[in-house]
């Protein structure tokens, strides 16, 4: 009853499992996570298609597309019409956030690290973990169906807000309230987040489990790599905040569905002698239910990047991580504060203003647990022995991003300041450079560093270093400009500025941003090619390629079924152990029972 | 200290002295505790939101039809039930799966009679015509402003009611033989004065919204007291917002109810079988933990829709 | 040693624990009764207690049958010590989430209704010269 590890009553290597137990409904938690690997890369091509249709639009209003615009009905004449470009900018936010970021971090990088790096054999349920990769279809599948419905996917933002999308207009009705695409696509919209929500809840209780419950003899909470305590904020961060989401999505639907009123304002609203229903309820509720889990999202697809590139950049500095505990604090802390400042994102919403000094004052405050990251994270470079390898750089460029995405979040923090830069393509700077520049190149970093474990290859350094530095470049090319344009007033969302004199002069910094936009998205196949090449034809990579210190380079490369051979092994220091003084090789693994014993935290 | 030694110190020191399955339940609570709050913060502040004003106010249990008795029935019910699970595990705990089985049954006819007690107060609900969307939002005294904002959602009320009376007439006819005196002569003349039409030798223009929806639920008082109830949706201001939060909210509470009584039968044709062993100890105890939930979600659930 | 440990901090090692979950129920139910007389007082009829005291009063009476309920049928008595981490950001963070949404929702009644109550009530006047 009491323990927490199983002892296996057979040996796990020799199990031999059907294809389709194996590969597709498998209970390993390392299948699990290369399965949420490949279709978060399916998805984030079709986010990147998007978000480069989103960017032709902006960068050449109303030019014919090459090759895009046949697909498109005759009736557009090969042009984008403002509705489409509204579709595609809501479903490239939804499809990247809730498709691609989450399910990478949470999903694939989650549930293989997580029994690995703590010593379980697997996660605590894996029927469970099984069952939270097989809730995702349906979300997938929805999504992409509805795309295809009368009016198109959902068409009012990531954030759906109402009135916008939730008071749908009957047809032939003009001067709508509402998107046009808020009709089938919305509501298919909001039975797919469904889905993806209780998948992440079902994940996120399994990691709180498994990180609680299942750790190997030694691995004390202070033992544990950064990105375990990453993914274990991380897991209560959405089990705290995602019912919150549900209930905001299940409200809107029931809106959507069945004539309630929850999100409509208190006389509903007319037009003509039509009327949206009798009203009752408030428009703000559902940006405080949606903000109050959307901003811990926020949180959610950042925390495990740090914790990934914490470990990554100890282990190519060739030293212990700076400050271990502060480290593990700041994330506590980032968390706790993520739940108290959602309404960062609803100063110009109408709400209390007095809410929104408490709001202010919360969210300048999430900079000093930032802060403290950050200069971790230089410290622990600091007169280390650095290799600059694929992951390295990628680690790197994390870092740096971050510390301009987070330097361009402090001037929307603050009330005057958002006043004037609130939805302009600042704001689309700031979130591009932080989920797009860091997570991203965290996720890059993860991979490649990653890779060998998961496949028993190596990815390819020259490739993996062409990818990085083209990446580097055109990201910035395409996403720096737009925080000058964002002061320059250029509002997002707009379907077409040239028609505002006053904006007439940015339009050849928007060509340009289109055009690094397409080079960027183009430099992914790069990754994509290495990573599939790599697959069959890298080099075989042994236990430890990196020579690294967490439990999970103890097992072989790829780990068998149960992870480790014989008894899962014990845990006798920390995870950063690089360049100990007193050992001959520059690292000391945390499962090697022989050496110098315990300093906590790491830090000599 | 040998290896071994060590490895069993260490060994203690993982994790908290809980079964994974327990804690995995209370974690599922968590988000269980975070999803009702947003469900009961969303009508704590739709419903704080409108003034208290003679007419425009949150409807009182009353006006809706909504009866503190039957509430009351069903927190006993489900204070019951809770105390039954919780002997149904002290008593599988110490080793007499017979009457742990038979608590388990108690338990689960206590949610199935809360649940039966629900279905008759939504069947009320839906007699009474009191579903979201349909009640009327407009009552003599509020103000031409209001009335101006909300003529139109009060013109399809005034539609609807119209139907409804015409359908009424006809169907008491057809099923009884006679429509009650009163009601239907009270009904005769709405229908008349809702159109236009001359009184003396001047124009008389018919009935405003408002003045419908305070003579319909005139007719509806008049029914009640006859014993004759008629399907007519009532004028309640602010009655539609009450019936989204009331059924978004007692329908979540039975949704889970309902799946915490598959798991309950589940156990029960275990127990009867004579299948309960020591290992399900964990089982019902875990499955307890999820249905005291439920009752704490009843319990404040209950005096914010039925009290005050 | 785990297993020990576990046994000796169990729920079950409690004398009386049967009379105890009988105790609870009884309390629950007295519970019950007491916010029916509270909102008796409140009624328009009686109207002795004024409706927000009486609602607080409720309220306050359904947090003590909760806590009942948490800490003795959910065994929170014994295992406190194991779930506190859990339990105590869940309650905060769900009180607090409640308490910032309230004064967006007083301000629904300034936009909204009052302003419509003034309009009506300027109205009147006008209607009266």
């Amino acid at each position: 009853m009491s323990i927490s590890q199983p002892i296996p009553t057979h040996d796990h290597t020799q199990i031999e499992l059907g294809f389709l137990r194996k590969y597709i409904f498998s209970e390993d938690h390392k299948m699990i996570g290369i399965q949420f690997l490949f279709s978060g890369m399916i998805f984030l091509f079709l986010g990147g298609a998007l978000a480069l249709l989103v960017r032709l639009q902006i960068g050449w209003p109303y030019g014919n597309l090459p090759m895009v615009g046949n697909w498109f009905p005759a009736s557009w004449g090969g042009k984008m019409s403002p509705e489409f470009y509204t579709m595609i900018f809501s479903m490239h936010a939804t499809i990247m956030i809730f498709f691609v970021i989450i399910p990478w971090l949470t999903g694939a990088f989650g549930n293989f690290l997580i029994p690995l790096q703590i010593g379980a054999r697997d996660m605590a349920f894996p029927k469970l973990n099984m069952l939270s990769y097989w809730v995702m279809w349906p979300s997938f599948i929805l999504m992409l169906i509805s795309f295809f419905v009368a009016g198109g996917a959902a068409g009012s933002g990531w954030t759906a807000y109402p009135t916008l999308s939730s008071a749908a207009m009957p047809d032939g009705m003009t001067g709508s309230p509402a998107s046009p695409n808020s009709g089938t696509g919305q509501v298919l919209w909001l039975i797919s987040l469904l889905f993806a929500g209780v998948s992440s809840m079902m994940g996120s209780v399994n990691y709180i489990t498994t990180i609680i419950n299942m750790r190997c003899p030694g691995m004390t909470l202070m033992r544990m790599p950064m990105t375990i305590w990453a993914m274990f904020v991380t897991a209560i961060l959405q089990a705290m905040a995602l019912p919150v989401l549900t209930v905001a999505i299940i409200l809107q639907l029931l809106d959507k569905t069945i004539g309630t009123t929850f999100f409509l304002p208190p006389a509903g609203m007319a037009f003509g002698n039509w009327h949206t229903g009798p009203g009752g309820g408030q428009p703000l509720l559902w940006q405080h239910l949606f903000w109050f889990y959307s901003h811990p999202a926020v949180y959610i697809m950042i925390l495990p990047a740090m914790g990934m590139v914490s470990d990554i950049i100890s282990t190519f500095a060739r030293k212990p991580l700076f400050g271990y505990r502060p480290m593990v604090y700041a994330i506590a802390g980032i968390a706790g504060l993520g739940f108290i400042v959602w309404g960062h994102h609803m100063f110009q919403s109408g709400m209390d203003p007095r809410l929104g000094t408490g709001f202010m004052i919360a969210t300048i405050m999430i900079a000093l647990p930032s802060a403290v990251k950050t200069f971790n994270w230089l410290g622990t470079i600091w007169q280390g022995n650095i290799q600059y390898t694929s992951a390295m750089l990628n680690a790197l460029a994390f870092v740096s991003m971050f510390v301009i995405g987070g330097l361009s979040g402090i001037f929307m923090a603050a009330t005057p300041v958002d006043v004037y830069i609130h939805d302009t393509y600042f704001i689309v700077a700031h979130i591009h450079y932080v989920l797009f520049m860091s997570t991203i190149f965290g996720i890059y970093a993860g991979v490649y560093y990653w890779y060998p474990k998961m496949f028993g290859r190596m990815m390819s350094e020259t490739l993996g270093k062409i990818h990085f530095a083209l990446t580097f470049l055109s990201a910035n090319a395409t996403f720096y400009p737009m925080h000058i344009i964002g002061v320059g007033g250029h509002p997002r969302r707009y379907f077409d500025i040239t028609i505002y004199d006053t904006f007439q002069h940015l339009q050849p910094l928007n060509a340009f941003m289109t055009v690094a936009a397409i080079i960027l998205g183009f430099v992914q196949f790069i990754f994509v090619a290495n990573f599939f090449w790599s697959l069959f034809f890298g080099k075989k990579a042994n236990r430890n390629p990196w020579h690294s210190n967490s439990l999970e380079w103890a097992a072989p490369s790829p780990p068998p079924h149960g992870n480790f051979e014989g008894n899962v092994p014990s845990v006798y220091r920390g995870p950063y152990e690089y360049g100990h003084p007193e050992t001959q090789e520059d690292y000391l693994p945390q499962f090697e029972p022989n050496g110098p014993k315990d300093t906590p935290g790491g830090s000599h | 200290m040998t290896e071994h030694a060590e490895r069993l110190e260490n060994h203690s020191e993982m994790g908290i002295p809980l079964t994974s399955g327990k804690l995995c339940m209370w974690l599922f609570l968590v988000t269980e505790v975070m999803f009702f709050t947003a469900l009961i913060g969303t009508y704590l502040i739709l419903r704080s939101s409108i003034p208290t004003h003679p007419i425009i106010s949150w409807p009182s249990p009353e006006r809706v039809h909504l009866s503190e008795l039957i509430g009351a029935i069903n927190t006993f019910v489900l204070i019951a039930s809770s105390l039954t699970v919780v002997l149904a595990h002290h008593k599988a705990y110490h080793g007499d799966p017979t009457s742990a089985t038979r608590y388990i049954g108690v338990t689960l006819v206590l949610g199935l009679a809360f649940l039966g007690i629900k279905t008759y107060e939504y069947k009320t609900k839906f007699d009474h015509d009191i579903l979201p969307g349909r009640i009327g939002e407009l009552l003599p005294g509020m103000g031409i402003q209001r009335e101006r904002q909300m003529h139109a959602i009060g013109m399809q009320y005034v539609t609807r009611v119209r139907l409804q009376m015409e359908a009424a007439l006809t169907r008491e006819q057809k099923q009884f033989g006679y429509v009650h005196p009163k009601v239907k002569e009270a009904i005769e003349m709405l229908l008349v004065d809702m159109k236009d039409g001359e009184a003396g030798d001047k124009y008389r223009p018919p009935l405003s919204p408002a003045q419908v929806g305070e003579r319909v639920n005139d007719i509806l008082h008049i029914a009640h007291m006859e014993h004759h109830e008629i399907r007519l949706s009532p004028a309640i201001p602010y009655g539609n917002m009450w019936a989204s939060c009331y059924f978004a909210m007692t329908g979540f509470h039975a949704l889970h109810v309902f799946g915490g009584l598959v798991v309950f039968a589940i156990l029960l044709l275990k127990g009867l079988r004579g299948q309960l062993a020591q290992q399900d100890v964990g089982q019902i105890e875990i499955i307890g933990l999820y249905w005291h939930f439920v009752d704490i979600v009843w319990i404040f659930l209950f005096p914010l829709l039925y009290l005050v | 040693m785990r297993a020990e440990k576990h046994e000796t901090e169990s729920c079950e090692h409690v004398p009386n624990l049967f009379r105890l979950y009988m105790f609870v129920a009884v309390a629950l139910i007295i519970c019950t009764a007491l916010s029916f007389v509270f909102n008796y007082y409140a009624s328009e009829d009686v109207h002795t207690v004024a409706k927000t005291t009486a609602f607080l009063l409720i309220l306050g009476v359904a947090s003590l049958k909760a806590l009942l309920v948490g800490y003795i049928f959910m065994h929170l008595k014994w295992d406190w010590g194991k779930l506190y981490f859990l339990i105590i950001p869940v309650a905060i963070l769900g009180m607090m989430m409640i308490i910032v949404l309230l004064p967006d929702a007083l301000l629904g009644v300034l936009y909204d209704a009052k302003d419509q109550l003034i309009i009506a009530e300027q109205f009147a006047k006008e209607m009266k010269k």
